[in-house]
């Protein structure tokens, strides 16, 4: 690497000595370093070392094109060998000659290729980052929904999601086994008081009994008094009428009294049906209700435990999706490539051209004037806008990218 | 109100890149394909921060920063520089532009971020 250098500076050196012809003599050197160069970089994948490699190439056609001059510069003088030199010079014009004629004809097209492929590839890769650009927001709404559906625990949490869903849903089926716990308690207040009317009926019962009794006491006194009556004889006439219509009235009493108290007996035994229908009603329900309790129970449960498991393959497809978002991400980043090496074909493609454009220009004007590669060189340099590029140009490689740097004004 | 960041790059991919570290970052984004297209977009709207490519067809990113400087409403809009360059004379020459920092290319997502919180408008 460091030969090149010295060779480049010869190139100046020798330029500045003999310019007319030595030009000539590296033109094609220096046309075919670059071109070489160019195709390095294309072949090579575009590849930092394939970067290298071209430096090296264009280092290397300078140091021969100034071997080249030197050669030229360094014929003697005597005269036997003259001839021999001039014979020489002549075959020399005529390469070169032909290396103009192919420099010409391969320059416009090598910087078109080299063109081509950096369209191709800035076209490609700015396809390729919007497709993954896409992927990367489908993945994030797929994260988004996701995170809506598990509800609670994500950064969606606005969104009903599905265990609130459920418990929501739980305490609606508790207000439903409310309502039944409460329809049997109103049950339980009728039976208790229809178990009051029972014993209500038993009093009933008791107060017949006495109505009875008391219309057999009636009946005795009204058959005393008819007794009397008939002992008084004609004066009791009247009373014994009045006797006979008490114990009349009495028998009745009785029969009333037992009526009632038949009625009672009756009214009790319906009572009592009731109470036990009742009571086994009740029964029924509280076991109904039970069971229902036990079934929401076990429904809400089932679907607690598939809601958690839901929730929980959504979190690792999120946690997935995340992380295949990242890594699309990443390769975004590094798609980042595309603009460094776009810049630097951009500048071996717009050198190619300028060198076309001298030879034009030479073989336009009929001569041409010497070609300072340094200066050249110089002003390629000048071109560059990567650490890499201007560290091929000084033969130190240049193959690493360097990491990001950030300054701060 | 999520703020505002213009991009400036003659690179669609590039400017793609950026975006969408911004956007996830919650920021809206505006794009620009070089200096004299994001002059044409800066017609008042407000604009929090600027992040241009220094070399661009048309208008390269230095002058486009000098002319925004000039425009009343963006004299005060914090600019990054985002570019291969490296050289210490384009840095200087950003500086004198008006630009608050420089960052060069390929950048890491998260350094940008930190960038511009840093320098973002309130």
């Amino acid at each position: 690497m460091r030969a090149a250098g010295d060779s480049m500076d010869g190139i100046a050196r020798g330029s500045a000595r003999r310019p007319a012809r030595s030009w000539r003599r590296a033109i094609p050197q220096l046309g075919t370093g670059l071109l070489g160069a160019a195709l390095i970089l294309l072949a090579g994948g575009l590849e930092p070392a394939s970067m290298a490699l071209a430096g090296v190439m264009l280092a290397g056609a300078a140091a021969i094109g100034v071997g080249a001059s030197r050669r030229g510069g360094g014929a003697g003088s005597a005269a036997a060998q003259g001839a021999q030199q001039e014979q020489d010079r002549e075959e020399g014009r005529g390469r070169i000659a032909a290396l103009d004629t192919l420099c010409a004809g391969v320059l416009p097209i090598w910087s078109s290729q080299v063109e081509a492929g950096r369209a191709q590839m800035e076209e490609s890769i700015t396809a390729l980052t919007g497709r993954f650009a896409a992927l990367s927001e489908r993945l994030q709404d797929a994260v988004t929904a996701s995170e809506s559906v598990a509800g609670g625990s994500g950064a969606a949490s606005d969104h009903t999601g599905m265990v609130e869903l459920l418990d929501s849903s739980q305490r609606e089926m508790g207000s439903i086994i409310d309502s039944l716990r409460a329809a049997m308690r109103s049950k339980e207040a009728l039976l208790n008081e229809m178990d009051r009317l029972a014993k209500f009926t038993v009093e009933l019962k008791g107060m017949a009994a006495e109505v009875a009794s008391l219309a057999m006491e009636t009946n005795l006194l009204a058959l005393n008094a008819a007794i009397e009556a008939a002992h008084a004889g004609e004066a009791g006439r009247g009373f014994a009428v009045v006797a006979a219509e008490v114990r009349k009235l009495s028998r009745q009493s009785g029969e009333t009294g037992k009526r009632i108290s038949g009625s009672v007996e009756e009214i009790n035994r319906a009572i009592a049906s009731a109470l036990a229908a009742s009571e086994q009603s009740a029964q029924q329900d509280a076991e109904s209700v039970k069971h229902s309790e036990a079934v929401i129970g076990g429904v809400i449960e089932r679907l607690h435990g598939a809601a958690s498991r839901m929730t929980e393959s959504s979190r690792t497809l999120q946690q997935t999706n995340l992380g295949i978002r990242d890594e699309i991400f990443d390769v975004l980043v590094s798609l980042q490539f595309q603009d460094r090496v776009s810049q630097i074909l951009s500048h071996i493609r717009d050198d190619m051209q300028k060198l076309e454009k001298q030879l034009d220009d030479c073989r336009g004007a009929g001569q041409c004037e010497a070609i300072d590669v340094a200066a050249w060189l110089g002003e390629l340099s000048r071109t560059y806008t990567t650490t890499e590029q201007r560290e091929i140009h000084q033969g130190r490689g240049g193959t690493k990218v360097a990491d990001s740097e950030i300054t701060f004004f | 109100m999520a703020k505002t960041i213009m991009i400036v790059d003659d690179s669609a991919s590039l400017r793609q890149v950026v975006s969408i570290a911004l956007k996830g970052a919650g920021f809206e984004v505006i794009e620009a394909c070089d200096g004299q297209d994001a002059l044409s977009k800066l017609n008042g709207q407000k604009i929090h921060l600027i992040i241009s490519d220094v070399n661009m067809p048309n208008m390269d990113g230095i002058s486009f920063v000098r002319e925004a400087k000039k425009l009343p409403n963006y004299k005060f809009t914090p600019v990054i520089m985002l570019t291969t360059e490296s050289q210490e004379a384009k840095k200087q020459a950003g500086q004198a532009a008006g630009a608050k920092a420089w960052v060069v290319k390929p950048f890491q997502p998260a350094q940008m971020l930190t960038a511009v919180s840093k320098l973002i408008l309130p």
